[in-house]
């Protein structure tokens, strides 16, 4: 060690002993400038680590919130892609049933087309802004006189609209899907756009059946109506107390009213319950999640085939 | 310059870290700060600064303390002059054994402490009762000293050993010419 250390040191005991024996004025004033001088400091670290506390319960707010999204739209998707798959066997099981029908049917009946025929065509959900403006006819600039208004009907509705009408051959009581799944119908047919309803619209109003799943595949079941309630679920009336209903049970369109015979996906049994003096069952249906962002939907057209008409003629 | 500079920044920085989070910890939570600061001033500077250094660290510690004024200035000196004594053996250990010198300045600093201020105030100590409590604190707050010297000094140890290496040569090349 250094003489120069060893000085250092004994200047500094030395001071070390005056300053204990220091008068009480003279330690406060000390104390006083030395906390005075550390305070801006002790503020910057309080305020610092107050930042990163509330920052991490921010981030850790925020990935909680997005996972949780996430895992919302994992289920949805999951959801749709088990109807797709049911509606997928129960079209295979009607392609099959079809063909043996076929092959049991007389030559000459098989060759007559169908009287009428299904198609889907796609349609855009016109936003609330531009759905505004075109009940306004702010989007035409022609109007009365030369006959481009839009339909009254169509005006005066409140419901919201898709960009296809009669020039698009559409009718009333056309299925809205989306995908293979039913998620409402058209209510009024105006000359260029259409109003629809949800199915969970009260006014909404459709014939369905219900699909049980078996080991040995699917059973179709009692037949009734599905109404909505203006609520998130649907409710199916109709069925009678003989009739065998489960909770998880598929709600399908009724043969007749599928695309091509094939029925349509409506949702699920959630609940089945049957009192003691109830006549029928009282169902309530999860029907399929509808995106908020719902931007375009497929249109299920019904149309006289005018090659049968030909062929009658 | 730049070395005081630093000094003097890092001495501020634990001051006022110990000050304003710290002081708000349990007892036996408080970590290390002003004992590691220490061993950090000694070891980058030279005997005489060092010491000096120190002893400001200590004087700044006894006024956020409110306790009697020159105890931590003492105890601090003292410490200092124990590590330049100690300071030549660092260069050889590895980060380990050093983790484990921070662990003990720790406890040693405690136990001078307590000592220190019962005697002044009169009390009658019992010596086992204050090496347990200065062992347990230090144990508690020296953890986070192996951890940061294992880091540190393994990373300094690295930049001093390099600085040798490169030292060494040059001190041949300068006897050679001679």
């Amino acid at each position: 060690m250094s003489t120069a250390s060893g000085f250092m040191a004994c200047v500094l005991l030395l001071v070390s002993v005056g300053m204990y024996f220091a008068p009480d004025g003279v330690k406060d004033r000390v104390r006083s400038t030395v906390t005075d001088s550390l305070r801006p400091g002790q503020m910057a670290v309080r305020q610092t680590a107050k930042s990163f506390r509330e920052n991490m319960a921010a981030w850790a707010t925020k990935s909680t919130r997005s996972q949780t999204r996430e895992i919302d739209q994992l289920h949805d998707q999951l959801r749709l892609e088990q109807s797709r798959q049911a509606a997928l066997q129960i079209q295979l099981a009607r392609l099959t049933d079809m063909q043996l029908r076929e092959m049991s049917t007389p030559e000459p009946l098989r060759s007559l087309p169908r009287l009428t025929s299904s198609s889907l065509i796609d349609a855009a959900v016109l936003g609330e802004a531009v759905a505004e403006s075109w009940r306004a006819g702010k989007l035409l600039n022609r109007g009365d006189a030369n006959g481009v208004r839009e339909s009254s009907l169509v005006v005066q509705s409140r419901h919201p609209l898709v960009d296809l009408g009669r020039d698009g051959e559409l009718s009333p009581e056309d299925a809205l899907l989306l995908g293979r799944c039913v998620i409402g119908k058209i209510e009024r047919v105006g000359r260029w756009t259409s109003t629809f309803i949800l199915l969970t619209d009260s006014e909404y109003r459709g014939r369905a059946q219900l699909v049980h799943q078996t080991e040995s595949g699917f059973v179709f079941g009692a037949k009734g109506i599905l109404k909505g309630q203006g609520t998130s679920k649907c409710r199916l009336e109709g069925i009678g107390t003989s009739d065998a209903v489960a909770i998880g049970d598929a709600v399908y369109t009724t043969n007749r009213d599928g695309l091509q015979g094939t029925p349509l996906y409506y949702g699920r049994v959630i609940e089945a319950t049957l009192g003691v003096d109830d006549k029928e069952w009282k169902v309530l249906v999860d029907p399929v999640p509808i995106p908020r962002d719902l931007d375009s939907v497929q249109v299920l057209r019904t149309a006289i085939n005018t090659e049968r008409l030909a062929a009658g003629s | 310059m730049l070395r005081h500079a630093g000094i003097l920044s890092l001495i501020y920085l634990c001051l006022v870290v110990q000050s304003s989070l710290v002081a708000d910890l349990p007892e036996l939570g408080r970590p290390f700060l002003p004992a590691v600061t220490l061993v950090l001033i000694v070891a980058w500077s030279n005997p005489a600064a060092g010491i000096f250094w120190s002893g400001f660290l200590g004087s700044v510690l006894d006024c956020i303390s409110a306790d009697r004024l020159g105890v931590q200035l003492g105890l601090a000196t003292i410490l200092a002059l124990g590590l330049q004594l100690l300071k030549p053996l660092w260069r050889s250990c590895h980060a380990l054994p050093l983790a484990a010198m921070a662990l003990v300045i720790c406890a040693f600093w405690r136990l001078l402490s307590q000592m220190t201020h019962a005697v002044l105030n009169g009390r009658i100590v019992d010596p086992h009762l204050v090496l347990k409590s200065a062992v347990r604190d230090a144990t508690s707050t020296g953890i986070v000293a192996v951890v940061v010297f294992i880091i540190g000094f393994g990373l300094l140890g690295n930049i001093l050993r390099s600085r040798n290496e490169i030292a060494a040569p040059r001190r041949r090349v300068g006897m050679a010419v001679r």
